[in-house]
């Protein structure tokens, strides 16, 4: 019996997954994670990164919103082009876009431009993630060792 | 030198702190153990921050005096 090293185990590259999963349930999987961070990990069975990530990504999401006073999702022309982003984390962005459609731009919101950007960059991390979602149901082959 | 800190402060935080949870999440991408995950996520963020910020500190720096 091999001696178990924990060190080496804890940067091991992820085990294979033995468990095939369908066409169908991988995109179920990602449009899960589309819409909260996380879900899709926790579908496939990876509880404490599915934590991790919908704590972090959600967490992001929300300082955005509170620097920004509300305002940082917006169909107005200037904002546009965040809203894009912001829509990649689906379940944060359009509930609030429904809620906050009604709040003025007044005044100057001095921490506005750092609110958007942290809501735009929690919907470009949740791409990451959905793309983790297909990597971890479909791990890649480790590289065959060279002769 | 005519340095506003009180907002240069403010945006060193949340430049932080992005650099902070991006740089967890990366770290999610590439490890399984969750506290692993964390502990090199943060620890690199730091790093990277700390870096950026000297480069940019002494790159604005300059650049104000030269200009």
């Amino acid at each position: 019996m091999t001696a178990h090293d924990p060190a080496a185990a804890a940067t091991a590259a992820p085990v294979a997954s033995t468990r095939r999963y369908s066409p169908v349930t991988v995109l179920i999987c990602m449009v899960a994670t589309w819409l909260l961070p996380g879900l899709g990990h926790w579908l496939l069975g990876r509880r404490g990164k599915a934590l991790l990530y919908a704590i972090t990504l959600s967490l992001t999401f929300l300082i955005g919103l509170v620097l920004a006073e509300f305002r940082a999702v917006r169909t107005d022309e200037d904002f546009r082009l965040y809203l894009f982003g912001e829509g990649l984390f689906g379940l944060a962005a359009f509930p609030t876009l429904w809620l906050t459609e009604g709040l003025e731009l007044a005044a100057d919101y001095p921490r506005l431009e750092v609110g958007r950007l942290f809501c735009t960059v929690a919907g470009i991390m949740n791409v990451c993630v959905i793309v983790d979602v297909f990597e971890t149901a479909y791990p890649r082959a480790a590289a065959a060792p060279a002769e | 030198m005519n340095v506003r800190l009180g907002p240069l402060a403010e945006h060193v935080v949340w430049f932080v702190l992005l650099v902070l949870l991006v740089s967890v999440v990366y770290n999610g991408l590439r490890r399984e153990n969750v506290g692993e995950i964390v502990r090199v996520g943060i620890r690199r963020g730091i790093v990277f921050a700390l870096l950026s910020l000297l480069v940019f500190g002494v790159g604005g720096y300059l650049l104000a005096k030269w200009l």
